[in-house]
């Protein structure tokens, strides 16, 4: 089975937690958003306890996590907005 | 003439802003505009960092700007906010709507901020 290339673009909170703003995975399975988040968790489980609060973007738009993700997708997971939080 | 949507780290010239307004019909500029606030919270503020997605953020806010726009009486949208260090009681954010009409400049100017701060991918962050 081929694997497609996507994006991830990290922010705020959740680029802290993870340590990067930027990480390229390479999905062959579930080929939603919700499947690069599960891939984007193995690779970082320290994200794991955001998936109640972040919201998915493909191509900078917000949309649902079943929403289908192609090779060279621009994705990002966007952390609450409203008020944002300082350290 | 400024661009009506802009996030970057350009300080927020509202008398620019407001230079290049086509006034022909207009009864009304509804103004709203965010400093950093301090104290906040009980706690002193010196500045605040803001980061964006801001390819993001201007088209949600573009977006924003349209339905403003198809409102009744509404003629013109601006929004512009800053990324980057903003120095305590410095403007951050600042919406400018001109309508037919005082109120439905005002209303619109309230939805326009209210959807930003609900939608926009802006974030304040720690150093």
């Amino acid at each position: 089975m081929s694997a497609d290339a996507v994006r991830v673009l990290l922010f705020a909170t959740l680029r802290q937690m993870a340590g990067a703003s930027v990480v390229e995975l390479t999905i062959s399975g579930d080929r939603t958003v919700g499947g690069c988040w599960d891939e984007l968790c193995a690779q970082m489980p320290q994200l794991s306890s955001q998936r109640q609060v972040v919201r998915p973007a493909v191509n900078r738009t917000y949309v649902g996590w079943d929403t289908p993700v192609c090779d060279g997708d621009e994705l990002a997971f966007i952390p609450p907005v409203s008020g944002g939080y300082r350290e | 003439m400024t661009q009506p949507i802009r996030v970057g780290p350009e300080p927020i010239d509202l008398n620019l802003m407001q230079s290049g307004l086509d006034l022909s019909g207009v009864g009304g500029i509804a103004t709203f505009v965010g400093v950093v606030r301090d104290p906040d919270q009980g706690q002193e503020v010196t500045h605040l960092n803001y980061e964006a997605y801001r390819e993001m953020a201007e088209s949600e806010l573009s977006a924003i700007a349209e339905e403003a726009a198809r409102r009744e009486g509404v003629r013109q949208v601006l929004a512009h906010h800053r990324v980057g260090r903003v120095e305590r009681g410095v403007a951050s954010v600042a919406v400018v709507v001109t309508a037919a009409h005082r109120h439905q400049a005002l209303d619109a100017c309230a939805y326009v901020i209210d959807e930003l701060k609900r939608r926009a991918p802006i974030w304040k962050v720690g150093e």
